[in-house]
């Protein structure tokens, strides 16, 4: 692989991919397109033909494999094209367009897989198919969509580590693993009884705060108190309780309005 | 940019409320003109095949791709697939594609 965008880069793997990937592709060196940071050249697709267009030179299936639909071409190898009679093609190719619409292809509605070039050609995504052939057993369906979200995973996110590591290793690991989280659960106790506790103690001095800076002769109420505090009435109830015992507040003119004894 | 049409389960379909979607499920009872299709994790779909009528299904596993709706999911077309066809397999491929949405939807 060269960064010489003129060459053509050389890929020999086949990468299973969804439609969506290839619809969603931007990246390209050259005219070798870029899926998930990789270079990608011949694909394999999975999904069903919803329209056919017999032409001369091509024959172009519509393909539809449930994340999005994608045009797909398959060249005829026919000895008789003539590129100089190019315009007299296109109007025969139309004719030709219209009958076979009519003839039925035997892979129309049918579940397919696709193994074909991603290429680009002036600034469009081409899609050339080296090989379609019928799915006969549906388990290659869910196998298929199974290796795009593998590979799409591995490139992304890099190979499973458990893959590299030998099995005791990978059993140490996930003991280490199991206690780990045991001792954040704990922890994860730990604090919040903490943090509980710190913001209870805030609590109480706000409370005291606001009895303390009431002058009223009545006094603030609970409700009030509640109010100011965003916390129920009954928190409250036993804030007012806890300084009531102390001493440090006493009850005005009923049992829900406080003073300050300061 | 062209529109997914989500291969889903039964638990998914609250979800996909009004949407195109593709279902697989054993072909059962058929009411008039619908048919219940038992999807792949034990779900009961009622499927509307009205429009679709002078089509039989071929197979006894099929997908159906129809709009989910009220309770219903009105085809539009389906695909016959073979018997040999793995339930568990593919249910653990739709909760891993419903992890992985930017590459399906």
């Amino acid at each position: 692989m060269t960064n010489n965008s003129n060459e053509n880069v050389i890929v020999r793997t086949i990468t299973p991919l969804t439609a969506r990937q290839i619809q969603l592709s931007t990246e390209s060196e050259g005219n070798t397109f870029k899926i998930d940071k990789e270079f990608v050249m011949n694909v394999s697709l999975v999904g069903t033909v919803i329209k056919v267009l017999d032409g001369n030179t091509y024959t172009n299936y519509t393909i539809d494999d449930g994340t999005g639909q994608l045009n797909v071409r398959k060249f005829k190898r026919n000895k008789q094209n003539n590129l100089d009679d190019q315009e007299e093609q296109e109007g025969q190719e139309e004719g030709e367009k219209k009958k076979s619409e009519q003839i039925e292809n035997p892979f129309e509605n049918k579940y397919v897989r696709i193994i074909g070039n991603l290429k680009e050609y002036k600034n469009q995504k081409s899609f050339s198919v080296t090989k379609i052939t019928e799915i006969t057993d549906s388990n290659q369906i869910t196998t298929h969509f199974l290796e795009a979200i593998l590979v799409h995973m591995q490139r992304t996110k890099g190979i499973l580590k458990k893959e590299q590591a030998t099995s005791q290793e990978s059993q140490i690991k996930e003991e280490k693993i199991e206690i780990q989280k045991e001792t954040n659960n704990n922890n994860n106790i730990i604090s919040q009884q903490n943090t509980t506790q710190i913001l209870g103690l805030a609590l109480k001095d706000k409370a005291l705060r606001l009895i303390s800076s009431n002058q009223t002769s009545s006094g603030i109420s609970l409700q009030e108190l509640s109010k100011e505090l965003k916390s129920t009435e009954e928190e409250i109830r036993e804030i007012v309780d806890f300084f009531l015992d102390q001493g440090q507040i006493y009850i005005t003119i009923d049992d829900e309005h406080f003073r300050s004894t300061d | 940019m062209s529109s997914a049409t989500p291969r889903i389960n039964f638990k998914y379909l609250s979800q996909f409320e009004g949407k195109t979607i593709r279902i697989i499920g054993k072909v059962g009872e058929k009411q008039g003109n619908n048919v219940i299709l038992h999807t792949t994790d034990n779900g009961q779909v009622i499927v509307d095949r009205s429009k679709n009528l002078e089509k039989n299904y071929q197979t006894n596993i099929v997908e159906v791709l129809g709009i989910w709706n009220n309770n219903q999911l009105r085809e539009l077309t389906f695909f016959n697939l073979s018997d040999n066809f793995d339930f568990t397999t593919y249910n653990q491929m739709i909760d891993l594609s419903m992890e992985h949405k930017e590459i399906f939807m």
